[in-house]
């Protein structure tokens, strides 16, 4: 049987292929059976090489986009750091522009270029990844105050937000791995800063004490001892000056009319004259010392703008009393102490000398006995008005209208409210009236912008302040405990208490001050600036820097003569100095940044 | 029937085409292996360097300084007082069983991390430190002598500078 398909046949079909020779011709089936899975195995194969090579190069582009936002955010650290310098220098242009005058309406702005990052540019030159085509680090700085005291001899305390921002760019270019992507990456901080004076303010940090109506140190029983129902110690003074003139003219005139009895006596019978002689002689040795100079022979009790005038006087009105002597005796400054010996037997010698006048001549022993007791009632008339001169020789007072232009710094020294935060800028109203001054001290953070630190406990402030590190800022001591300061304070630091606290044996090497409200007890050797508008108790204490304190310091109904007493010596070193800006004032970063982000946008 | 049968030349046309696809897609998936393992344990190299260097950035700035290192090189994490707690606290957070703990220990076997903390601020100044996290590593299958190497840099600034200085 003949198949019709076999192309020998006659008749059959014709091979699609040339046949010469008997041989096959063309390509065969398995060929191209072949060459399609070659083709399809070559497309997969260049597919994978394909999506392997872009896989690799995306990889390398991530690396790249890490890299530049760990460079970014290097960069930022690192102009932080370069404004955290510039921060502690009070000529550097951060400092410049945070404190502009007037506050600037838009927001101050500062770049800080690679240059200025010499950490960022070697970092920059060693991390491969970050190799930058084209590249770009770029710092800029923007301020934002948001408050400052700006008509007022306070103007350079401020608080504020500054924004820093890193930016880092990088075009595509045209070698290694990754750089075909466009990379743009910014790094941001907002870090929130203050300006603080972290000294006493000016005029009281060159007063080495300064007293704000302190009505209790100068009123008191003692002074009733010398003249009843009169305080005013200049009165006293002058009274007491012209008691003894006038006394010192009575005595020597009956001195005087003895002596011309003894020798009337004695003309008469010499020989029998020794008992007159001897009288006379004790008589005229006491007249020499009734003539001799009293420490205050005329006072005029008038008031005096002149400051070389020393003089105290009631007061009916606010007063301000200070000394800006390099030492000043606290012993010199308590009236009570100083009275105390003094006024003890004061009324007793003038009745006895009065009493033994009335004996005088009649015989050689009553004639002693009055020269003895005239001597004890001068000598305690004398140490009476030269321990009130001491205390008016120690102390400049300013009174009414003088005393106006020293009250704003007493208010903001003394009010622990005042280093808390700025005051608002109008007064409030009359109908808020009863709610003026009412700051809760423990109240939000948003009440007290100027406070750098707030501790709970005396351990808590001592391991902050005292510690191995200084610590700069102005710490609220916010805690109902009694507190102990003691210890070395190497920082700038203004520790303010509400509450009972105790300072002994302190060193500050930098600069402290205390600002307390409550019950102020002072022991030992102490380096501060101590400010008080509570009750003070400093007994043989050694104060090197200032006391200031107000009127609470002294109550009047309270015995005075025990709770003061040691000295202070003036430090020029906490003096805020003689240029436009105190040499204590600091521009603080809050060391928690509030915001922080990195962003990065590859294209 | 004979002259329909492949022929020798047709084999060998189709051999050479064979070879010329495969051989070189042969060679590309393993490339693409390699390069797959590769990343792996690179991915694990960045993990445990972004592990130390970001541990090390929330660390507070005294203690870093108290934990400066000597020389640029630096010392073994393990032995680095900050370095060896950020890894054992990863270590307890990534551990559930022991189970666990032997796959990671296996895993770890390959690397070795290194810090080191130098400060780089005005005048050597440690108010700048300069913190760098360096993971050298071993695949199984590296023929290489020299170890792979990762190294992050970060710089970190002494935050309360203007409230201590």
């Amino acid at each position: 049987m003949v198949s019709s398909n076999d192309p020998d046949a006659p008749g059959g079909p014709r091979p699609a292929a040339t046949v010469r020779g008997g041989g096959r011709e063309g390509v065969g089936l398995a060929s191209v059976l072949v060459l399609m899975l070659a083709l399809v195995l070559g497309l997969l194969g260049l597919h994978q090489a394909f999506c392997s090579s872009h896989l690799t190069l995306d990889m390398a582009a991530v690396d790249r986009g890490r890299a530049a936002a760990r460079l970014a955010r290097s960069a930022l650290e690192e102009a932080y750091y370069v404004l955290s310098l510039e921060a502690l220098d009070q000529g550097s242009r951060l400092t410049g522009a945070i404190l502009k005058r007037p506050i600037p309406a838009s927001p101050e702005r500062l770049l800080v270029s690679l240059d200025e990052l010499p950490a960022t540019r070697s970092l920059l030159s060693r991390e491969p990844a970050c190799a930058l085509v084209d590249g770009r680090v770029e710092a800029t700085v923007e301020i934002r105050p948001f408050d400052g005291w700006a008509d007022t001899e306070r103007w350079y305390e401020r608080h504020g937000t500054i924004a820093l921002t890193c930016a880092v760019e990088s075009r595509p270019g045209t070698t290694g791995p990754g750089t075909r992507h466009q990379i743009r990456t910014r790094a941001s901080r907002a870090v929130s800063y203050k300006t603080v004076c972290l000294a006493p303010p000016r005029p009281l940090d060159r007063m080495t004490v300064a007293l704000a109506n302190p009505i209790g140190l100068i009123q008191g029983s003692h002074l009733g001892q010398i003249h009843p129902q009169v305080s005013d110690l200049n009165t006293i003074l002058a009274e007491l000056a012209e008691e003894i003139r006038l006394l010192k003219e009575g005595t020597v005139t009956d001195l005087d009319d003895k002596l011309a009895i003894f020798r009337s006596i004695i003309r008469q019978d010499p020989s029998g004259a020794g008992d007159a002689e001897a009288q006379s002689q004790a008589i005229r040795e006491l007249k020499r010392y009734i003539q001799q100079p009293f420490p205050v022979e005329k006072v005029e009790p008038t008031w005096s703008a002149r400051p070389e005038e020393r003089a105290i006087h009631q007061f009916r009105w606010p007063v301000v009393m200070y000394s800006k002597e390099a030492r000043v005796s606290l012993d010199d400054l308590n009236l009570a102490h100083l009275l105390k010996q003094g006024t003890r037997d004061f009324r007793q010698r003038w009745q006895d000398h009065r009493q033994n006048m009335l004996l005088l001549g009649d015989s050689l022993d009553a004639t002693r006995k009055a020269g003895d007791s005239t001597r004890a009632a001068f000598d305690v008339i004398k140490d009476v008005t030269r321990r009130v001169k001491t205390l008016q020789d120690a102390l400049t007072e300013r009174a009414g209208n003088e005393s106006e232009a020293l009250v704003a710094a007493f208010d903001r020294a003394l009010r622990p409210e005042a280093w808390l935060s700025a005051p608002s800028r109008a007064p409030l109203p009359e109908s808020f009236g009863d709610l003026a001054g009412q700051l809760d001290l423990a109240g939000s953070p948003r009440e007290t912008p100027k406070v750098t630190a707030r501790v709970s406990s005396g351990r808590e402030l001592l391991r902050l302040v005292a510690g191995e590190e200084p610590c700069h800022g102005i710490v609220l001591v916010d805690s109902a405990e009694p507190i102990v300061l003691t210890g070395t304070v190497k920082g700038s630091v203004v520790v303010v208490c509400p509450g009972s606290l105790t300072v002994k044996d302190l060193k500050s090497p930098g600069q402290l001050t205390v600002v307390s409200a409550g019950a102020l007890t002072i022991r030992g050797k102490v380096e501060a600036c101590l400010m008080a508008s509570g009750r003070v108790e400093m007994k043989e204490a050694q104060v090197s820097g200032s006391l200031v304190l107000a009127q609470g310091a002294f109550p009047v109904d309270q015995v005075r003569e025990d709770l003061l007493a040691g000295s202070v010596t003036a430090e020029s070193r906490f003096q805020t100095g003689d240029g436009a800006l105190p040499k204590q004032l600091k521009v603080l970063f809050s060391p928690v940044p509030p915001r922080e982000e990195v962003s990065a946008h590859d294209e | 029937m004979s002259r329909r049968a492949v022929g020798l030349v047709e084999i060998l046309v189709a051999m050479g085409l064979m070879c010329a696809v495969v051989i070189p897609l042969v060679m590309l998936i393993q490339r693409n292996a390699a390069l797959g393992a590769g990343q792996q344990f690179r991915m694990l190299a960045l993990a445990r360097a972004s592990l130390i260097l970001e541990g090390m950035l929330v660390t507070d700035h005294r203690e870093l300084r108290r934990a400066r290192t000597l020389g640029a090189d630096g010392v073994e994490a393990s032995a680095h007082p900050i370095a060896a707690r950020i890894l054992a606290a990863a270590a307890r957070t990534v551990v559930s069983s022991a189970d666990q703990e032997r796959a990671l220990k296996s895993q770890l076997s390959f690397y070795q991390e290194r810090v080191a903390i130098q400060p780089v601020g005005r005048g050597d100044s440690d108010d700048l430190l300069e913190l760098s996290a360096v993971v050298l590593w071993r695949t199984p299958v590296d023929g290489s002598p020299a170890p792979h190497r990762l190294g992050l840099t970060a710089l970190f600034a002494r935050p309360d500078l203007t409230v201590t200085r």
